[in-house]
């Protein structure tokens, strides 16, 4: 009994912690004075009118959006067949049997801390001649995503019994056609966690952003970290806000197409 | 009645010395056979015996090392498995999670790419066949195991294969609705007169189901025949071990005469049993393996009046009864025999010593000790 209402109690406290910082920065982004102060003094929409009329800031979130997205994109089309041939097939590699190896190689950038992998790529980048373009930034963030999509990809196919493809292959349809008929649709779920996983992931990247970014070419996280540093008006929270919104709203979309269970598939 | 859409010659299946190695584990040595059109042949052997690498095998899903797969004269070895004609029931049936009934049973006639009105046809014609009519919107998921299984023989059977392969069709099923679904499958076979092979372990399923029984051990095929030879004249000491219930006895023929011999035990008595089979070639001083069944001996109190042979004195270690039926461990000085007698016949014996007994004809030669 008194467990019970101590183990309420924690879970409240936890709950506030968590969103204190959340609530805290939502009110403000509606303050009317130009510092950042909490409680918010009175109400206004003129720091998200401020922001969302301001070109750089607009510039800043398209980037983000459209490098998430593409990056997103190859990281699935990367993905499909390495994470098939992995999940279903042996792998072999002169005679030997590759596909652990391959795997963790696959998975490694999940385990590499991001800020040396940032130094990493920013100066591979610069080698390859690509360093402060969108295509440079695009295969920095393809990398850190793909681990996210082959992952829940490798999970979604190996709980595909082989028997359900053997079936749709004895029944006539040959292999190309039972993948796009029967194993992709069965592995729905996990592309789509996946993907908007590897989506948001993108989005909000700091660490290695801020090793690829460059004047005209900064994602929103890097824009706003150099906003703070500057100026730490209110439109900072009203972007945060934009911010927090764009990724509930794909979380919630993740929990509606899915329930529950997809939301630790990753 | 039998659609015109559905007239269609049965085909031969023949495999030619099949042989499959994985590693260094031969699964599958050296099989031949053929089976009969229209004729359900059962692929019956302990698990681990190559029944289920063989049915793979000739469904295309596994390629051979050596040996080949024939239908209707054709080799197929060649031919993927998409294009190969044959209809694989799974054991897990394997139903598309995300299709509905009806899109399950339309899969292979889509692909085949049949016009819209044949498929309905067929759809409507197969739900009938298999009892599911109005349960084509529902999902595999909102299905009872039987039904289940019925959408995967019906999405089998709606593309009219050339040869149907069952691979434990009903090990995922309860008891009595196994019975029943094989009786259902039965008909449904007999009906369509498709050449099927049917693997199983369960030796009272492939008896029921099956004209011809390939009892397979250790990838090799023990024995080919109806059920009826089978049980009757097991020729291995495997294939009389693994059908029905049997006393396996080691013995060494004293003689062979006039169509009897006389077979000593190893506990020195002697056992008479018709030389017919393997006893015709043996010659005093050969060892010979016996078989008998356990329903064909008889425990007595007092001795048996009639026939002056195979009557052994011994002990009754202890009876358990089993309904119809009393199963009796027996010792009959130092051979231990395993006997179901009919429980009325043995209720009066008391557990102690006993003479028990069996016919000459009881006493089956099952291979060379």
């Amino acid at each position: 009994m008194i467990l019970d209402r101590l183990y309420k109690l924690y879970v409240y406290v936890m709950y506030f912690f968590i969103l204190i910082p959340l609530i805290i920065i939502v009110g403000t982004s509606f303050t009317t004075s130009q510092y950042v102060t909490f409680p918010p003094e009175g109400f206004s929409l003129k720091w998200f009118v401020r922001v969302l009329t301001s070109y750089s800031w607009m510039f800043s979130f398209f980037l983000s959006a459209v490098i998430a997205l593409v990056s997103m994109g190859i990281a699935i089309l990367v993905s499909l067949p390495a994470a098939k041939a992995l999940a279903k097939h042996r792998v072999t590699f002169l005679g030997r049997d590759v596909g652990v190896t391959l795997r963790t190689l696959f998975l490694s950038p999940i385990v590499i801390p991001m800020i040396v992998f940032g130094i990493g790529i920013a100066i591979t980048l610069q080698t390859l001649g690509l360093y402060g373009t969108f295509p440079g930034l695009v295969i920095g963030h393809l990398i850190i995503v793909v681990p996210y999509v082959l992952r829940s990809l490798i999970v979604s196919f190996e709980g595909i019994p082989d028997s359900v493809e053997e079936a749709a292959i004895t029944l006539g349809a040959t292999p190309i056609k039972t993948f796009f008929k029967v194993t992709l649709p069965m592995a729905k779920s996990g592309l789509i966690a996946g993907s908007l996983f590897a989506f948001i992931w993108s989005f909000e990247n700091v660490t290695v952003s801020i090793f690829l970014a460059v004047p005209g070419l900064t994602p929103l996280p890097i824009r706003m970290w150099g906003y703070l540093s500057e100026f730490a008006d209110p439109s900072l929270c009203a972007v945060a806000t934009i911010f927090i919104v764009v990724a509930f709203g794909v979380f919630l979309a993740i929990y509606r197409k899915m329930g529950k269970a997809s939301m630790f598939a990753v | 009645m039998v659609m015109p859409t559905e007239r269609r010659k049965s085909s031969t299946l023949t495999v030619e010395s099949l042989t499959k190695v994985f590693g260094n584990h031969t699964a599958v040595d050296e099989i031949s056979f053929q089976t009969i059109p229209g004729e359900i042949t059962a692929f019956l052997g302990p698990s681990g015996c190559g029944k289920t690498t063989t049915l793979r095998i000739i469904a295309g899903l596994e390629s051979p090392t050596s040996g080949s797969v024939y239908i209707d004269g054709e080799q197929v070895n060649d031919v993927p498995a998409h294009r190969r004609d044959i209809g694989l029931v799974f054991q897990d049936y394997a139903l598309f999670p995300h299709m509905t009934v009806r899109q399950n049973i339309e899969f292979g006639l889509k692909i085949k790419g049949l016009n819209q009105q044949e498929i309905q046809e067929r759809l409507e014609k197969s739900l009938t066949q298999v009892n599911l009519a109005g349960k084509e919107d529902r999902y595999p998921q909102q299905l009872s195991g039987g039904e289940q299984q019925r959408v995967a023989v019906a999405r089998t059977l709606v593309t009219q294969p050339r040869v149907l392969l069952f691979d434990e069709p009903l090990s995922n099923l309860d008891a009595k609705l196994r019975e029943s679904t094989r009786l259902e499958l039965h008909n449904l076979q007999r009906k369509l007169g498709i050449t099927s092979i049917y693997v199983t372990h369960d030796q009272i399923e492939a008896f029921a189901i099956a004209d011809k029984i390939m009892l397979m051990n250790k990838g090799k095929i023990d024995q080919f025949g109806t059920p009826e030879e089978i049980y009757a004249s097991p020729r291995t000491a495997f294939a009389a071990d693994f059908i029905g219930t049997s006393n396996i006895l080691e013995t060494t023929v004293r003689s062979v005469n006039q169509g009897i011999c006389t077979l000593a035990l190893k506990n020195g008595q002697m056992i008479t049993g018709f030389a017919v089979g393997k006893a015709s070639e043996v010659s005093p001083g050969d060892h010979l393996l016996v078989m008998i069944r356990t329903q064909k001996i008889r425990m007595t109190n007092t001795k048996p009046e009639r026939g002056q042979v195979n009557i052994l004195p011994g002990k009754c270690l202890y009876k358990v009864f089993l309904g119809d039926s009393t199963r009796c461990l027996l010792d009959a000085e130092g051979i231990r025999l395993t006997a179901d007698c009919e429980s009325e016949c043995v209720t009066n014996v008391r557990e102690g010593d006993v003479y028990v007994s069996f016919d000459v004809s009881a006493v089956v030669p099952v291979g060379r000790g």
